[in-house]
């Protein structure tokens, strides 16, 4: 939990950052999640934008602002703020096919002792993870939720490819590639299915503090909603985010 | 209708930009400067349409099939319609069949090509401005045929020339203020930093890419918002400044925060060319 002690104000330019320090326990995260949709509200008319990563809330000003008059109102809300008033949360079922051609960094990181390599990835299936918010690349979701233990340090060299769906571990982070891209990041498996529809407005279905969890799919069952997919057919997975 | 003969090195379609769609990890894209891009609309006075083509290095070879009025701004690059050569923030007036060719740039960098009729490109999430994968091209091709919304004003005179500063293009000076994680930065650093002049590698819209001698220990932090003209710094001591497809998160120290003014003057600025970083205070106040 924080009380108004534990932000930091700073500046950007027009993006005025409240930093605070990352807390793993779900009340940090939440007290979190309703300020930072209180603030937007509060502040809607001035904002551009706003976003909130793991140790910050970034508010995006159309003007230029001046830090002393904003920060007592933030400060203010903190203190009254009703962490009771958030909004409903969802929990979302997303495919994932676990089998070898896209858990090639596991094998990597235990030494291909396949026991290591299935007990990750039955444990990785089992755990709820909750979005915490879309950066690095379009539609890119950065997931909380993977315990300590289950870390796998960022590669100290880059992959000059990381596909398109790839569900891939950075430090206890885990994030879903919506586009072929040079990445770091661990992979352990292949979503189809990708998050945003950007023809569409607003584009995304799951919101931060949504909870995830996955579920196994053979690469046949992959191929056939990639296929779908492409070919713009209907398919039963598909209808998880766009019915 | 402008059909595209030679596309140039890096033309795109911009306008004003993609607001409000960082929460989703969507970079703001628009114009590189907006300053160029908004005395563009200044010239021709108020149009619907807010895009432009924004050319790069190299500008375009165009053909126009209809009449119109337009107006360049930003960098200076070789232009003529037809045989004639033409002068940026200058109303022209386009007649069926003309041709309009520019070529190397020799003042500047990126060089906004206007139209005084509205045109017809895709919208998503509220912006025609090209940024791929979010838009299906990142840049115009040969062959391309840019149509814009019929109307009787073919011919717009309205503001036919301004007095207009350009001496930005040949600044080298980035005004700046001390970002977040200034405070990495050894005590020396800091001075030494508002001292040099730094050269810039590469470039592109997603950002700028400057070498440093300032080498530092890997600073393990969380990915924090990054906005267009924010300064990183690389433990191997490159400085990254994020242009407008940069992404808008990053997990370097943000030593540096470009101001508006400043960025203009950087996106101007081609590889091989020298910045340098001035201070907010140590610039002489601007006279009330």
């Amino acid at each position: 939990m924080y009380t108004k002690q534990d932000f930091n104000f700073t500046t950007l330019g027009r993006t005025l950052i409240l930093d605070f320090s990352y807390h793993h326990d779900e009340r940090s995260f939440h007290f979190i999640q309703v300020l930072s949709t209180v603030l937007n509200k509060q502040f809607n008319k001035q904002l551009e934008d706003s976003t909130t990563t793991f140790n910050s809330i970034n508010l995006f000003f159309k003007e230029d602002f001046q830090i002393e008059k904003i920060k007592p109102t933030i400060l203010k809300t903190i203190d009254v703020l009703d962490i009771k008033k958030a909004n409903p949360i969802k929990l979302w079922k997303l495919p994932i096919c676990v089998d070898e051609q896209y858990t090639v960094d596991v094998h990597d990181f235990f030494n291909g002792d396949i026991k290591q390599v299935n007990a990750y990835i039955d444990r990785f299936l089992s755990l709820e993870f909750h979005l915490v918010f879309y950066g690095f690349l379009p539609g890119f979701p950065y997931l909380g939720g993977l315990p300590a233990e289950m870390a796998i340090p960022r590669k100290a060299t880059p992959s000059r490819l990381t596909q398109k769906g790839s569900v891939a571990v950075g430090g206890d982070q885990v994030g879903i590639y919506p586009q072929d891209s040079p990445g770091g990041w661990n992979v352990v498996g292949n979503c189809p299915i990708p998050l945003m529809d950007f023809t569409k407005n607003p584009p995304n279905h799951i919101e931060p503090a949504d909870r995830i969890q996955f579920f196994k799919i053979s690469t046949a069952e992959h191929v056939d909603v990639a296929t779908a997919l492409e070919r713009n057919r209907s398919h039963p997975f598909l209808k998880i985010l766009y019915s | 209708m402008i059909e595209v003969i030679d596309a140039g090195f890096y033309s795109s379609i911009q306008d004003q930009g993609r607001m409000g769609y960082r929460h989703l990890g969507v970079p703001v894209s628009g114009a590189m400067d907006q300053k160029a891009f908004d005395l563009a609309h200044q010239l021709l006075g108020k149009t619907l349409d807010f895009s432009c083509i924004e050319c790069t290095l190299i500008g375009p070879i165009l053909r126009f099939h209809e009449p119109c009025s337009l107006v360049l701004t930003g960098a200076h690059m070789q232009a003529w319609v037809n045989e004639n050569p033409i002068q940026n923030n200058t109303t022209i007036a386009i007649l069926s069949g003309d041709v309009l060719k520019l070529r190397r740039a020799t003042k500047g960098l990126r060089t906004y090509i206007k139209i005084n009729q509205a045109i017809i490109s895709p919208v998503l999430l509220g912006s025609t401005s090209f940024y791929k994968p979010l838009t299906q091209d990142a840049v115009l091709k040969k062959g391309n045929h840019i149509f814009w919304i019929k109307s009787d004003k073919a011919f717009d005179k309205s503001n036919a020339r301004i007095r207009w500063d350009d001496s930005y293009l040949l600044s080298k000076d980035l005004e700046v203020e001390k970002g977040p994680e200034f405070n990495v930065l050894s005590k020396t650093v800091q001075q030494q930093i508002y001292q040099n002049d730094f050269l810039i590698n590469s470039q592109n819209r997603m950002g700028y890419r400057i070498s440093s001698p300032f080498s530092m220990d890997s600073l393990s932090m969380l990915s924090g918002a990054v906005r267009p003209g924010t300064v990183q710094i690389t433990p191997s001591g490159t400085l990254l400044i994020a242009g407008v497809d940069g992404q808008v998160s990053g997990g370097y120290p943000r030593i540096f925060q470009l101001t508006e003014e400043a960025l203009t003057v950087l996106v101007q600025k081609k590889e091989g060319d020298y910045v340098s970083f001035k201070s907010h205070d140590t610039l002489p106040q601007k006279e009330l």
